[in-house]
């Protein structure tokens, strides 16, 4: 019992230590939001070690997507749509992200979420 | 007789795709060819928040050190 408290209590801190270069590489502009409901990377390289976060985080998305995907009946590409829209509400200022438009912009200081217009139609 | 059996089946498959097709939604076309229902987006909406709300491997946020206030606005 007590062990597997152990365990869980290494899991978790475990987790929070496999995503801090990731989340090094986002306060630096380096990896950020898409519209699509991903991580992307923009033109400034993170380092490989944020780059293997990044990814493990991308293929865990695309599992959950696929999988609400199925259970609705609509495709994993608009889920992955719907919940970009959720995430480009939490980029914070300094962060990077990427519209539809396919260009990368970071977050000033004193601008507003970018959410884009499709999302707050609903 | 053939020819007629030649016709009538591309008929029949027609006939029950229009029975089957609701009227579709006319998609919104966002650019890098990608497409979104609006009735999928707003039906969709809570199921997502929910999925990133209980998975946060998955949609990781940095546990806040500084004040919050860079999120949740529009």
């Amino acid at each position: 019992m007590i062990r597997w408290a152990g365990l869980a209590l290494v899991a978790v801190a475990g987790t929070a230590a496999a995503q801090s270069a990731y989340f090094d590489a986002r306060s630096a502009g380096q990896v950020g939001e898409r519209f699509d409901g991903y991580l992307g990377y923009t033109l400034v390289q993170p380092s490989p070690q944020a780059r293997t976060q990044t990814e493990a985080i991308n293929i865990r998305r695309r599992a959950l997507y696929s999988d609400l995907a199925q259970r609705r009946g609509v495709s994993p590409q608009e889920v992955g749509i719907t919940a970009g829209c959720t995430l480009l509400a939490r980029v914070a200022v300094g962060e990077s992200y990427m519209l539809a438009d396919g260009q990368w912009r970071r977050r000033a200081a004193g601008q507003a979420v970018p959410v884009p217009d499709y999302c707050t139609g609903g | 007789m053939r020819r007629l059996i030649l016709i009538a089946v591309p008929l029949g498959v027609a006939l029950t795709g229009c029975v089957n097709v609701r009227t579709p939604e006319k998609p919104i076309e966002i650019n890098l060819n990608v497409a979104i229902r609006q009735e999928v987006l707003v039906r969709m909406q809570r199921d997502v928040d929910t999925l990133i709300n209980q998975n946060p491997e998955a949609f990781p946020q940095r546990p806040a050190t500084t004040t919050p206030g860079t999120t949740g606005q529009r």
